[in-house]
């Protein structure tokens, strides 16, 4: 019975000046889904309008995805004429009691075309008789009914009952770029999708060893940057290869170190490619007490070797809570595929989960940093990733 | 070079050919009334009966499936289904998930599942296996060459001994590590069913075959037309089983000959790689198949020589304890270890009749190059 789609953008339209650049954003991810469908959509009065003929549930399952919408409604759209929304609400109820069984309503008639000459409140009086005349079993309750029906009288009049809840937050890269270091584990995708839905634009980046580490861990990562799009839009993925940087840790620095030094190299070549890029700032999947390289003692000793800002969203999330958005977000199967990541094949049998950053900074200066460094970032490989690409 | 023919094989040229001749010359349906059916039916038929000698069996006793895993299932669950779904089941520990995990089914439910023991090589212990077959025991099944460590085992004796103690016992030999590699004669053995699969003896993928001495007892897990006598409804796979059937001729033509040639390569890349590098242990031991090392590395991960390897097109597997997690299996590889720095090294290299001496040195060579570096930097200073 739909031929509709109403979307609500909340906060989006609280954003005065910079409101102009936030719908632009949103409109390309509206796009993006859209593609190929031939399905138009344009602006009316705050709300987001589409005529959708075909493929409407993988279309409104689609758009829940879209940071910036806060509901989706499937809607009848019709004439502005009252016999047709008489008639029309009685087909919908007809449709809508086929698989529940509402026994109280209430009409919910909203006038934002003013030229249509009956006020909301006699309008609601005069549907809600039409629904009682035809079905006589159902009831008014204007405080806790079974099913609202909304009449939302505009150049076209939109009959729906349904809210379906949007992803909320703010159109992807409307507030800044970040790097997120991804590392085909549950966490870091996570991170990612939620800095995504404050408006940040986010670009990935990846460390691997091969031949230490498998091809597969590599597409894995990029199976996950591939899923991020639905939510971040396009993406670009840096994949930096840190064997070398490994074999200087092992052959120059004491074993137990080695873990907690990897990392900061990693974040000296994220904070390199980040500012190389224009990128504001990095995110981590980082969780305090998750594993032993996040006690709050490694935590400062990561921070320590970058003076860039690093966001960790996760930091206060407990592991079931992470595991829950990886699964809602979909990139959870692709998370526990069992490869070889370089954080496994590398790490001592004892990793110091207490680091003391003078002895680390000690165990480092053994390290030709700038030069293992360049040459990491020298030779990284760069993937564009697309929403389209799916 | 590719050393991983425990895992599948390149198809044969010659196999392929007759792949691809006999998809275009029997297209009929072998069910079909009509000439075309009819000559397919024949063609069949000759194929069933060239396999069924190969093993000196009988050609209305060999079942076509789409290969090993589902001959597995047929037999054992087949036959549970038939038992009423009740009863002891005894099992070795190191067999192919296709065994392991249709016991730890829903089929297997209500029955109790226990394992024997085997040898540091994998071998089972057969007078363990005797102790524990009970007057309830339904059901033991066994890879007749194991497909990681490459044990043999005994089965003339597992079976006669196993029906002496229970004759109503199911025994069945998964035989896809062995089949066109080390002889075998059904009539020899006191076994209900065998399974066999084409792809390991370099025919084509999608089929094999289960040989049941008494197919009355076994119930079909599908259910359709009368093909495979109702067993194994479907339109028979025709270009595969005719392609299966030339596969095993070849292999078993010159079976004791490829054996004695793949004990020389598998005695030279011992001699050669355990001269050259220290700290390997050795799983298979000379009573195992020659066509597969089984062997765990010092300090290093199983993975990690594979990619290094791969980068030189030298293609090998890793142990299963290393990628996945097949928890029993894992636990008996590891014990058999017994040491926490081999455990995550075990390497799987399987041959076949047509390698070379040179590639063997070859493998020696890039083997023992990619264990010493990768040691080097994995041990630091």
């Amino acid at each position: 019975m739909y031929n509709a789609i109403s979307l609500s953008l909340g906060e989006l339209v609280l954003k005065g000046k910079n409101r102009g650049l936030f719908e632009q954003r949103l409109n390309q991810q509206i796009k993006a889904v859209l593609q190929g469908t031939g399905v138009k959509y344009y602006r009316d009065q705050g709300k987001v309008m589409m005529e959708v003929e075909n493929d409407i549930d993988r279309i409104l399952k689609d758009l829940q995805n879209i940071f910036g919408i806060v509901v989706i409604s499937p809607c009848v759209k019709i004439a502005t004429d009252l016999t047709t929304i008489k008639e029309t609400i009685v087909h919908y109820i007809n449709d809508l009691t086929k698989d529940q069984k509402p026994r109280t309503f209430k009409i919910d008639v909203r006038r934002a075309n003013k030229s249509f000459p009956i006020q909301s409140p006699e309008l609601n009086k005069m549907l809600g008789g039409v629904v009682l005349e035809n079905f006589p079993s159902m009831n008014v309750d204007v405080h806790h009914p079974d099913v609202t029906i909304f009449v939302d009288i505009r150049k076209d009049t939109y009959i729906y009952s349904k809210k379906i809840k949007g992803a909320g937050g703010l159109p992807a890269g409307s507030n800044g770029q970040a790097l997120v270091l991804l590392s085909g584990g549950i966490d870091s995708p996570v991170a990612a999708y939620m800095m995504a839905r404050r408006g940040v634009k986010m670009s990935c980046i990846t460390f691997h060893a091969y031949p230490f580490t498998s091809q597969r861990a590599n597409d894995k990562v990029a199976n996950l940057t591939q899923q991020l799009t639905k939510y971040c839009g396009d993406i670009t993925l840096y994949s930096v290869n840190l064997l070398e940087i490994y074999k200087a840790i092992k052959q120059n620095c004491p074993e137990e170190t080695s873990t907690i030094i990897a990392r900061r190299m990693m974040m000296r070549i994220s904070q390199k490619i980040a500012e190389e890029k224009g990128i504001d700032f990095l995110v981590t999947g980082e969780n305090l007490g998750q594993v032993a390289s996040q006690t709050t003692q490694s935590l400062i000793v990561v921070e320590e070797s970058t003076n860039m800002m690093v966001l960790r969203p996760l930091i206060a999330l407990d592991k079931n809570e992470i595991i829950e958005i990886a699964k809602r977000i979909e990139t959870f199967d692709i998370s526990i595929q069992p490869y070889e990541d370089c954080c496994s094949v590398f790490s001592p049998p004892r990793p110091v989960t207490k680091p003391k950053l003078d002895k680390i900074m000690v165990a480092e200066s053994n390290l030709e940093m700038k030069d293992l460094i360049d040459e990491a970032i020298h030779n990284v490989e760069i993937k564009k990733m697309t929403l389209l690409g799916f | 070079m590719y050393f991983d023919n425990a895992a599948t094989t390149q198809i044969l040229p010659e196999v392929l050919d007759r792949f691809m001749e006999s998809s275009l010359q029997f297209y009929g349906n072998p069910s079909a009334l009509h000439e075309a059916g009819y000559q397919s039916g024949r063609a069949l038929l000759q194929a069933r009966k060239t396999l069924a000698s190969l093993i000196k069996g009988k050609e209305s006793n060999l079942f076509f499936t789409s290969g090993g895993t589902e001959s597995n299932n047929l037999s054992l669950i087949g036959r549970l289904i038939q038992d009423k779904g009740q009863g002891h089941v005894l099992v070795s520990p190191l067999e192919h998930p296709s065994i392991l995990k249709v016991i730890q089914s829903h089929f297997f439910n209500e029955c109790t599942i226990e394992y024997v023991n085997v040898d540091d090589s994998g071998k089972i212990v057969l007078s363990d296996l005797i102790d524990k077959v009970r007057i309830d025991t339904v059901m033991f099944a066994i890879s007749h060459v194991n497909g990681e460590t490459g044990a043999v085992q005994p089965i003339e004796d597992i079976a006669r001994e196993v029906k002496k103690k229970n004759k109503k016992t199911h025994i069945h030999f998964d035989c896809v590590q062995s089949f066109g590699k080390i002889p075998l004669d059904v009539s020899k053995v006191e076994a209900d069913t065998f399974s066999f699969s084409a792809h390991k003896i370099h025919g084509p993928r999608g089929v094999g075959a289960l040989y049941a001495t008494n197919p009355q007892k076994l119930k079909p897990l599908l259910y359709g037309g009368d093909q495979e006598k109702g067993l194994r409804p479907g339109t028979e796979n025709l270009p595969g089983i005719i392609a299966f059937a030339r596969a095993a001729e070849i292999a078993e033509a010159s079976c004791l000959e490829n054996y004695d040639k793949v004990t020389q390569l598998k005695k030279s890349f011992l001699d050669q790689l355990l001269a050259n590098v220290e700290e390997i242990r050795l799983i298979s031991n000379d009573d195992c198949s020659p066509y597969i090392v089984s062997m765990a590395v010092k300090d290093i991960r199983g993975e990690v020589l594979v990619h290094h390897l791969e980068q030189q097109s030298i293609y090998i597997s890793t142990g299963s304890a290393c990628t996945s997690r097949k928890k029993n299996k894992q636990e008996f590889l590891k014990k058999m270890i017994n040491d926490w720095r081999y455990e995550e090294g075990i390497l799987r290299i399987s041959f076949n009749s047509q390698h070379q001496d040179d590639e063997i040195n070859q493998l020696v060579f890039c083997l023992s190059n990619d264990i010493h570096e990768i040691r080097k930097i994995i041990r630091g200073k």
